[in-house]
């Protein structure tokens, strides 16, 4: 039968190494999603891997008490905090030359770059409210987990939950 | 979804309520009022249906990109961080009996390393993030008006300003602040000014291969794939490449290759390969085979052919190596004369040795490899420039710093240290 999470964070902890592979496992497809809505599609991989490096390295202060997951969004939250200046420096570049280009006429991106769906609105999200719909609604979080991984209140969850989706619903509709 | 006219989010403050009432994260109390204000709220009894869809399409959106497997990029990073500690303990061991044995030779050594004129560098081992940001600062604040960095001081760029450029971007990308990021975007869009309608960055000279595929790394690293200035930067690579599959000069003939340019070219091309350029395989696999042409029978890379080492041998057997790792696909005897070169040069007198030897080191990625590149990095930091007009930077007196000066020696040491942290030249993933 297959180890639950919290078996083999346990196995971890006492220093049986092959337990993080299988957690590896079960966990690098989800967490690449997560880090893919939050908007890194280049460095998802590369941030996937600094999560497991991390989940290692803190592997003692792992407590059963708290689900595996919201320990797991908690490293992965301070891995995509750390990483996120690296890919906006990269942004603003990319935006910057993007200007500079266009005001001399250059070629427009071509039409197929230019989406307006679900995933795009996701993406304009102000980061605050879409790393809250992110843990909830895709990786499957309670409010309360939520709340756990961002160091926030309920309330809190809750009413930027509110605001994203009214959000997300205003510019669905203002597309349609 | 139908949205009411003149919906606005205070329409009924209940509508607040909605998407934790979906989600079942009310209280029962709470639960049990809503239901009751349903009842007799049409705006709400409306919004409802809007958040239910809304939450099924959030859900139901796809997630692009191609499925990971990092284990083994994980056990291998954990296998380096156990070798680096157990040889940070036996270096400590070491160093103890060292003062219990009051050996003069070391007083002697260090007597033989007296830093450059000119500098204050201590020798002192700094962690290679200090170094990198006192690095990043020294170069922020030697970037011209214009965008570019160029070595001397004078007012009109020198023939390797683009290159200079490029090199203080890559070695600018991860540096902490505003400052290094808005030093970035004023290079990229100085760089993209240098562009020919040919394609390739600045002046049409000795230096240009060597500048546009600087650039073109800089400029996919720094921009992505979206990079247009890149992309043309790209085709001129490519439409120079030589039929025998290496690269040259510019004005040289169409048989004369080196393995210098090459190696910046397949660098530049690997580059854009990761940001999805499949369509670069072939050329890269020539360019390769060239570079193993000139391998000889003691696995060192020559510099036009078999055996020519008007320079010597180590700088481009490590940049040979360079390339043939990343893509995984390295002659056992190159890989024998690489980690000679490796073990010989952990004296970081030539930046551009030390540059292939880091990055390649990084690639080969073993715990021997590890334990090589952590020598060189401390080696590294200990040269740095700690006080001073100069602090953050570099000197070296190799043959390159000659022509790109304390600018190109800074870059190249950054980049140095930067590939023993994952970040440098490193190839980004792209999905």
């Amino acid at each position: 039968m297959d180890l639950s999470d919290l078996e083999l964070m346990q196995k971890l902890r006492d220093g049986d190494d092959t337990a993080l592979s299988v957690l590896m496992e079960r966990h690098q497809q989800p967490l690449a999603n997560f880090f893919r809505r939050l908007g890194a599609y280049r460095d998802a991989e590369d941030l996937v891997q600094e999560t497991f490096v991390r989940l290692y390295r803190y592997r003692r202060r792992y407590r059963p008490a708290a689900r595996f997951t919201t320990f797991l969004y908690t490293l992965a939250r301070h891995a995509w905090i750390d990483g996120l200046r690296r890919l906006r420096t990269r942004e603003r570049v990319a935006l910057g030359l993007k200007e500079q280009l266009e005001v001399r006429g250059a070629t427009a991106p071509p039409a197929s770059l230019v989406r307006l769906d679900v995933e795009e609105a996701l993406l304009e999200l102000d980061e605050r409210l879409r790393i809250v719909v992110v843990l909830n609604l895709l990786q499957g979080l309670t409010y309360k987990e939520v709340s756990d991984v961002l160091g926030l209140p309920v309330g809190t969850v809750k009413s930027r939950m509110f605001a994203a989706l009214h959000e997300l619903r205003r510019r669905l509709h203002e597309d349609s | 979804m139908r949205i009411p006219e003149g919906m606005h989010a205070t329409d009924c403050p209940r509508e607040r309520d909605l998407p934790a009432f979906l989600q079942d994260e009310l209280t029962e109390a709470e639960r049990r009022s809503l239901e009751d204000h349903l009842r007799t709220c049409a705006w709400c009894r409306d919004a409802l249906d809007d958040y239910r869809q809304m939450i099924t399409a959030v859900r139901e959106a796809p997630v692009g990109g191609a499925p990971v497997d990092v284990r083994g990029a994980v056990l291998a990073r954990l296998e380096r961080s156990r070798t680096r500690r157990y040889r940070l303990a036996w270096a400590r061991r070491a160093a103890l009996w060292v003062v219990l044995l009051g050996s003069a030779l070391l007083a002697a050594r260090l007597l033989r390393q007296a830093p450059p004129r000119g500098s204050t560098a201590t020798g002192a081992r700094v962690p290679a993030r200090t170094a990198t940001r006192q690095g990043g600062q020294w170069l922020v604040a030697r970037q011209r008006p214009d965008g570019r960095w160029d070595a001397g001081d004078g007012d009109r760029p020198t023939r390797y300003a683009v290159g200079l450029t490029a090199l203080s971007m890559m070695a600018l990308d991860g540096a902490d602040g505003e400052e290094a990021d808005g030093a970035t975007r004023r290079a990229a869009v100085y760089l993209a000014d240098q562009q020919s309608p040919e394609g390739f960055f600045g002046p049409r000279d000795s230096a240009t291969m060597y500048n546009t595929a600087l650039a073109v790394v800089a400029l996919l690293q720094s921009g992505g794939a979206a990079s247009e200035p890149a992309l043309r930067g790209l085709e001129f690579i490519c439409s120079s490449q030589r039929p025998g599959g290496g690269w040259g000069y510019v004005r040289a003939s169409r048989e004369a290759m080196n393995t210098s340019i090459t190696v910046w070219q397949l660098l530049a091309l690997m580059q854009a390969e990761a940001c999805g350029r499949t369509d670069l395989r072939a050329r890269i696999e020539r360019g390769l085979a060239w570079l193993e042409s000139t391998i000889d029978d003691q696995g060192r890379v020559g510099y036009s052919a078999r055996a020519d080492f008007p320079y010597g041998y180590e700088t481009m057997t490590a940049a040979g190596a360079l390339c043939a790792l990343k893509q995984r696909k390295v002659p056992p005897h190159l890989l024998r004369a690489f980690l000679d070169v490796a073990e010989q040069s952990l004296e970081p007198d030539d930046m551009y040795r030390t540059y292939f030897v880091a990055a390649a080191l990084r690639a080969f990625g073993t715990s021997e490899a590890s334990g090589l590149l952590e020598e060189l990095r401390a080696q590294i930091t200990g040269r740095q420039v700690v006080s001073g007009p100069e602090a953050g930077s570099w000197e070296t007196a190799d043959r390159w710093s000659t022509a790109g000066g304390r600018v190109y020696a800074t870059a190249m040491a950054m980049l140095a240290l930067e590939a023993g942290t994952g970040r440098g030249l490193e190839v980004q993933r792209y999905n």
